[in-house]
């Protein structure tokens, strides 16, 4: 049997709806329902990504969303008392244009005016820092040491297990089928186990948000997109210190992963879509861009690869807080590929939101669904991957 | 040697599978497909006769829609030379027959020494195609090996089946169709290399029409069988951990071995 009332019902339980209800918990408000409609938590985008924390953004909002979390990531191991989960072995952006040497040096400006160290770096320096890497097209690139990446399904599951030790309740198998509102506020979930009464949801359903908004009568601009990641078998000249190599002007992207290579990005034009099949075309493109900035890589075999959802938003940001003439409906969506490294500020700034009233980490009003009635005024985030 | 190997694309033998409200179908929506298993080691086996004799040719035939391309690339990547795709709309609802008689009709044309398929698709289970498509050819099949070995003259091929309690060695001429089994080789994984280099080779499409196929010869007109239903197996129950001395807690296990799962 499923309770038939909550404080908090959060829909989805990938890291954004876990982080949530573990932040959520820890602030003291521990009625709280976390509703999946998969086997598992983290069934969705959760499990897909590569793991990815970086700081190096375009945009304020998202370098300072950025900043936050990793404050939360250092001292994860020891708040939820696990073993070490995030490798702080930097993000490395190769620039291959003039165009981009310009738009990082503007953006390292405003990382170090907001007190994040970042280097400039020369091809001879990209060569000293990693030998492997194909520095004769690149013009230079940037580097900050305390990005990095991060153990997903750990941090999964150490949310997890916390908030469920706090008293959180997390129903799996359990997929929201309607949302009712009465006068303007969300009074009831409808799910394929029985309803639950809530004055307070919070939508958490990653590519699927813009289903649930629907389901109580809000339009959300956010659109599935497939993602595809590839796992190269061991190779031996990998040290454990690789940071994260985007190869900024084809997108193609790599870390260490179980002896190997985890490689992702670079891939076709796509139209928004839910499906999550393997594509071929995009491994060629992929193939072909990892051999150029990394030629040791071409007899390295595909292990396996998979395909998942980005959840993408206008301006690439995602829509935090709440919406107009809904009360009691919160989004935490559309995180545009950067959902996990933006996990634990999230959770911070909702629990806030929803306890306080407020979110006083971070101001949110840049994220507010609102920025979108003005077309004009959204200013898209560059450094997308 | 003029080697064919005959794939299928399947669902993830990891995906979840839910069945279409009402019918005889999967719910397709959601799902992975991939190379079937056993077919991996027949490409592999191709592959390793060829590096090993020389002078080889490894084709790839595969029948389905337009994502089986991705299967046929994997194959590509590997190593094999060259495929055709028996695509059309026609095709679709083909059982076993259906599909070996397609399959048979495209290799009357083509020259070949020996065909390889898996043993058996992990969609449908049936394990049939290899067989009809051999009885039809009217070439001797040897099904599920697990060792090939080659004459020295390439003229004959010696397999290895495994039997309850034995190994069955059996000696057969070429050209021949043999069905492969797991144990057979360790197939490779494409290098990045390799899916470069399948991008240049020939993906040759053919349709009912080239193959002088009617309407009723094939799809589920031309088919001998028909899925009436379709259901999941039952939900496994959870396990039962017997607590207590080792002595009682056998004497328990024995006890429910016998009289719950009724298996001794
Ligand atoms: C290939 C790839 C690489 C990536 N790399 C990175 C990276 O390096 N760094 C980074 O920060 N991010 C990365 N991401 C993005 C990151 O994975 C996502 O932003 C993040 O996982 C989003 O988490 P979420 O909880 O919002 O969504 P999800 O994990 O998708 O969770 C949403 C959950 O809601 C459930 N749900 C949906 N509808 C319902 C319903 N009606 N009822 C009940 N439950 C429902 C779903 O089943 C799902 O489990 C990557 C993504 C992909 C695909």
């Amino acid at each position: 049997m499923i309770k038939v009332s909550s404080d908090v019902v959060i829909i989805g339980g990938g890291i954004v709806g876990i982080s949530i209800a573990y932040h959520l918990a820890k602030k003291g408000c521990s009625n709280v329902i976390v509703l999946e409609k998969e086997r598992l938590i983290g069934s969705g985008s959760t499990s897909k990504g590569a793991g990815g924390i970086r700081q190096q953004f375009s945009s304020e909002i998202n370098i300072r969303l950025s900043m936050e979390s990793v404050k939360i990531f250092e001292q994860l191991a020891d708040e939820l008392g696990c073993k070490d989960l995030f490798y702080q072995n930097g993000y490395l952006f190769l620039l291959s244009t003039e165009e981009e040497m310009e738009s990082f040096k503007k953006n390292v400006i405003l990382q170090r005016d907001m007190g994040l160290e970042v280097d400039i770096l020369s091809p001879d320096d990209v060569k000293s820092m990693i030998p492997f890497v194909n520095t004769d097209d690149l013009l230079g690139a940037t580097f900050c040491g305390t990005d990095g990446y991060a153990d997903t399904d750990g941090v999964l599951q150490g949310f997890a297990r916390e908030a469920k030790r706090l008293g959180v309740e997390i129903y799996l198998q359990t997929e929201v089928e309607g949302i009712e509102v009465k006068n303007g506020k969300v009074c009831r979930i409808k799910t394929g186990r029985g309803d639950i009464e809530t004055h307070m949801l919070v939508n958490a359903a990653g590519p699927y948000s813009a289903i649930i908004g629907k389901m109580a009568g809000i339009d959300l601009p956010v659109r599935p997109f497939r993602r595809q990641i590839f796992i190269t078998e061991p190779m031996s000249f990998i040290p454990d210190s690789m940071p994260m190599v985007i190869d900024f002007h084809t997108r193609f992207y790599c870390r260490k992963e179980s002896g190997g290579l985890l490689m992702g990005g670079g891939e076709k034009k796509e139209l928004s879509s839910f499906d999550t099949n393997v594509d071929w075309d995009s491994l060629e493109i992929l193939a072909e861009k990892g051999i150029h900035r990394i030629p040791a890589i071409k007899d390295a075999k595909i292990k396996r690869g998979w395909a998942g959802l980005y959840s993408i938003t206008p301006d690439f940001n995602p829509i935090l807080g709440r919406v107009p003439r809904v009360e009691g409906f919160i989004c935490a969506v559309g995180f545009s590929g950067h959902g996990f490294m933006h996990s634990p500020v999230t959770g911070k700034l909702i629990s806030e939101l929803i306890i306080d009233g407020e979110a006083s980490t971070i101001d949110l009003s840049p994220l507010s669904i609102n920025r979108f009635e003005d077309k004009d005024k959204i200013v898209p985030e560059q450094n997308v991957i | 040697m003029k080697i064919v190997v005959c794939i299928k694309q399947v669902p993830d033998t990891a995906a979840i599978i839910k069945i279409k409200q009402g019918s005889s179908s999967i719910e397709t929506e959601g799902v992975q497909y991939v190379l079937n298993p056993y077919d991996e080691y027949a490409v592999e086996e191709a592959l390793r006769i060829k590096e090993k004799i020389g002078d080889s040719e490894v084709a790839v035939l595969s029948m389905g829609q337009n994502r089986t391309k991705d299967a046929i690339k994997t194959c590509l990547a590997m190593g094999a030379d060259k495929a055709i795709h028996l695509i059309d709309d026609l095709f679709e609802g083909s059982d076993s027959y259906a599909t070996s008689l397609i399959l048979a009709k495209t290799l009357r044309d083509i020259e070949y020494d020996l065909i390889l398929c898996g043993k058996q698709g992990v969609d449908d289970d049936a394990a049939q195609v290899g067989p009809s498509l051999a009885e039809m050819l009217n070439i001797p099949h040897v099904s599920v090996i697990t060792r090939l070995d080659l004459s020295d003259d390439n003229k004959k091929a010696i397999l290895h089946r495994e039997v309850e309690d034995g190994t069955e060695i059996i000696e057969t001429s070429l050209p021949a169709l043999f069905t492969c089994q797991k144990g057979l080789n360790e197939p490779r994984l494409p290098s990045l290399k390799g899916i470069m280099s399948a991008k240049k080779k020939e993906i040759r499409e053919v349709n009912s029409e080239a193959l002088g196929l009617s309407r009723e010869e094939i799809g589920s007109a031309g088919s001998k069988t028909e899925v009436a239903a379709l259901s999941l197996p039952p939900q496994r129950k959870g396990g039962k951990i017997i607590k207590g001395e080792p002595q009682e807690s056998i004497r328990e296990l024995v006890r429910l071995l016998r009289e719950e799962a009724k298996i001794i």
